[in-house]
C-alpha cells in the first residue's frame, strides 16, 4: 500500500518535472504541434517511444518482462476520435489550464 | 553537452525523450517485479480513479463495470497518486527555473477568439467532457497509449493514438483559422 502510493508519487513528481523542464507542457507548443508548425513535442514522444520500444524488447528477450497489450477493439477507433476533439478543443493533454505547468 | 539541457532555457528534446523513455521503462519493470500485472504508466485510470469516487454519492454506481473496473484496479490507484506527483513535478520544475507564470485564458486563445473568460471555459468544459469520455472508451490518454502502447507495439494502441491526431489536427486548424488552418 505505502510502496504503491511512494512509487506512484515519485514517478509522477519525475515525469511531471522532465515535462515542464523540456517545455512540452506549454499551451503554444501543443497548438503549434496540432497545426503541424512545432514538431518538438512530436520529436519528444518518439525518442522515448523508440528507445523504450528497444529496451521493452531487450527486457523481454531476457525474459524479465512480459507484455499485456491492449486488445483492438471499436473503443479504439470511437474513444480516439472523441479525445482528439477535445484535445484539438481545450488542448490541455498533459497540463493542467489552471496551473499552467 | 551543455546544449542538452539548455535550450532556450528549456532542455532539448533528446535529453527529455530519454529520460522518460527511461522512466516509462524502470515504472514497467518495476511493476512487473511486484507481480502487478497492468499499466502503471498513465493518466487516464487516475482520473478514472477520481471518477469511480462518485459511486459513495450515487451507491447506483456500484454495478457500473467501468466503475467496478477502476475501484479495484492497482493500476488506477497508483495513477491517482501519479497525477498528484505530476502536479507537485510541474510546479517544482516552473518555479526553480522562475518559469512560474498563472494564466487562466492562454494568449493564443485571446488573440484569436477574445478575452471573453466564459466562451473559453465552455470550450473548455466541452473539450474536457469529450477527453474524458474519448480516454475511457480507447482505454488511455497519449500517455497510456503512445508512451507505453506504442513501445510495446500493441495494434489497439496505434489505432487509438493515431486517431488522437486525425481530429486534434483537423479541430485545431478549424478553431485558428488564421494560423495557416484551413481558409
Amino acid at each position: 500500500m505505502i510502496l504503491k502510493i511512494v512509487i506512484g508519487l515519485l514517478t509522477g513528481f519525475a515525469f511531471g518535472l522532465i515535462l515542464q523542464r523540456t517545455g512540452i507542457t506549454k499551451y503554444p507548443r501543443v497548438t503549434g504541434l496540432l497545426l503541424l508548425k512545432d514538431f518538438k513535442i512530436l520529436k519528444f514522444m518518439l525518442t522515448a517511444v523508440i528507445i523504450s520500444m528497444i529496451g521493452f524488447q531487450v527486457m523481454k528477450y531476457f525474459g524479465i518482462i512480459e507484455f499485456n497489450p491492449k486488445p483492438l477493439d471499436w473503443g479504439k477507433l470511437v474513444g480516439g476520435l472523441l479525445f482528439g476533439v477535445g484535445m484539438g478543443l481545450s488542448n490541455n493533454s498533459r497540463n493542467f489550464t489552471k496551473w499552467n505547468l | 553537452m551543455k546544449k542538452l539541457f539548455n535550450q532556450n532555457g528549456e532542455w532539448h528534446w533528446f535529453t527529455g525523450g530519454l529520460l522518460v523513455s527511461l522512466l516509462s521503462m524502470i515504472t514497467y519493470f518495476l511493476f512487473q517485479a511486484l507481480s502487478y500485472k497492468d499499466y502503471p504508466f498513465g493518466i487516464t485510470a487516475g482520473i478514472g480513479y477520481i471518477s469511480a469516487l462518485f459511486r459513495y454519492i450515487f451507491p447506483g454506481l456500484t454495478t457500473n463495470p467501468v466503475i467496478k473496473n477502476l475501484s479495484t484496479d492497482t493500476a488506477a490507484f497508483v495513477e491517482f497518486f501519479l497525477l498528484i506527483g505530476i502536479v507537485v513535478g510541474g510546479y517544482t520544475g516552473a518555479k526553480f527555473s522562475h518559469q512560474y507564470q498563472p494564466e487562466i485564458i492562454p494568449a493564443v486563445w485571446s488573440k484569436y477568439h477574445g478575452a471573453n473568460i466564459w466562451k473559453r471555459f465552455a470550450v473548455v468544459l466541452i473539450g474536457g467532457f469529450l477527453m474524458g469520455w474519448g480516454a475511457i472508451l480507447a482505454s488511455g490518454c497519449t500517455t497510456g497509449n503512445i508512451l507505453q502502447g506504442w513501445a510495446h507495439l500493441s495494434l489497439g494502441s496505434m489505432v487509438a493514438g493515431a486517431s488522437f491526431f486525425v481530429t486534434g489536427i483537423i479541430t485545431t486548424k478549424l478553431l485558428y483559422r488564421q494560423m495557416g488552418g484551413v481558409k
